[in-house]
C-alpha cells in the first residue's frame, strides 16, 4: 500500500524516490498551491481513507 | 551596519505564474542577498521595494480586471492608470483593497514605497537623514515580513482545503504544539496519521505510519488508546 501511496503521489508531482516509503518525506506546502495539486492530493488522501476503512 | 540585519533566506518564487516576473524576482532577490553582504545601503534600501513592486505586480496580474476594479474602489471610483503603468503606490492599494496585505503590510509597504524614492536625487536630500544603518535594517525587516504575509496567505488556503477534507471525510482534527497540524482517521479503535502540516508550512506524508497500522489492523485490533502518532 505505501508503494502504491508514493506511486500516486508521484502522479500528481511529488517525486518521492522509493526509500521515501521507510521515512517521513516533507515537502513544502508552498507546491500545493500549483494549480490542481490540491485537488489531486485530495484524490489520494481519499483513496488512503477507503483503503483504511476497507481493511 | 548597525544591529542586526534581518536574515535573507533563500526562497521559492513559483507561485508567480508569469516566467518573466519570476525570473525578475528571483535575479533582484539574489542580488538584494549580495547587496546586503556587501553593505551597499542604498542599493539594498532601493532593491527592497523593487522587489515588493514585482511581486505585487505578479499577484495582481492574474486579475488585471479586478485590480483595476480594486484600485477604482479604493480610490473613491477615479479611473486608475492602466495595469502595466501601476507603480508601487496602486499595487499596494490594489493589493489591501483584495486583502491580499492586511492593513499592517499596507503600512509596512507603503514604508517600503517611501524608502524606494531614495533613488530620486531630490527625495534623497528630503530624506538624507533617515537613511542610515537603522533605515537599511528596517527595510529589510519590512520587505522580509511582506514576503512572509503573502506566502502564507497562499498556504492558509491549502490549509483550510486540507482542514475542510478532514472534517467532511469525518476525521478528527488535531493540533500539537510540537508537531502542528495531524489530523487523525479512527478505524475499529485505532488512529491512522496519513499526513501532517507542521509550523514550518511543510506537509509531512506518514508512510511509516501507515504500514505499521495497515499490518497491526490486519492481524489484531488493539485498544482504542492504540494510535499510530
Amino acid at each position: 500500500m505505501r508503494e502504491q501511496l508514493r506511486q500516486r503521489l508521484n502522479q500528481i508531482g511529488f517525486n518521492l524516490p522509493a526509500r521515501a516509503i521507510d521515512k517521513l518525506p516533507a515537502i513544502p506546502l508552498e507546491r500545493l498551491t500549483a494549480p490542481g495539486m490540491l485537488d489531486g492530493f485530495i484524490e489520494v488522501l481519499d483513496w488512503v481513507v477507503a483503503t483504511i476503512r476497507s481493511h | 551596519m548597525a544591529g542586526r540585519t534581518p536574515h535573507l533566506a533563500a526562497r521559492r518564487w513559483d507561485f508567480i505564474d508569469d516566467p518573466m516576473l519570476q525570473d525578475i524576482l528571483r535575479r533582484d532577490y539574489d542580488e538584494l542577498r549580495r547587496l546586503v553582504r556587501r553593505r551597499a545601503d542604498k542599493s539594498v534600501v532601493v532593491l527592497s521595494g523593487t522587489i515588493v513592486e514585482a511581486l505585487l505586480a505578479g499577484l495582481l496580474s492574474k486579475d488585471k480586471e479586478a485590480a483595476i476594479q480594486a484600485l477604482r474602489r479604493k480610490s473613491g471610483n477615479r479611473e486608475p492608470k492602466p495595469f502595466a503603468e501601476w507603480t508601487l503606490y496602486p499595487l499596494i492599494q490594489a493589493a489591501v483593497e483584495l486583502k491580499l496585505l492586511d492593513g499592517n503590510a499596507e503600512i509596512q509597504a507603503s514604508a517600503l514605497k517611501d524608502f524606494r524614492n531614495l533613488i530620486h536625487p531630490l527625495v534623497q536630500e528630503r530624506m538624507l537623514a533617515v537613511l542610515n544603518a537603522g533605515t537599511v535594517n528596517t527595510a529589510l525587516a519590512l520587505l522580509v515580513s511582506v514576503l512572509d504575509h503573502l506566502e502564507s496567505q497562499r498556504t492558509r488556503a491549502v490549509k483550510k482545503g486540507l482542514e475542510q477534507w478532514t472534517v467532511s471525510r469525518g476525521l478528527t482534527p488535531t493540533w500539537t504544539a510540537t508537531h502542528g497540524y495531524l489530523p487523525k482517521l479512527y478505524v475499529n479503535g485505532e488512529a491512522f496519521t496519513l499526513f501532517l502540516i507542521s509550523s514550518k508550512h511543510r506537509l509531512q506524508i506518514r508512510f511509516g505510519r501507515l504500514r505499521a497500522v495497515v499490518h497491526s489492523s490486519r492481524s489484531k485490533p488493539c485498544a482504542s488508546s492504540c494510535d499510530s502518532g
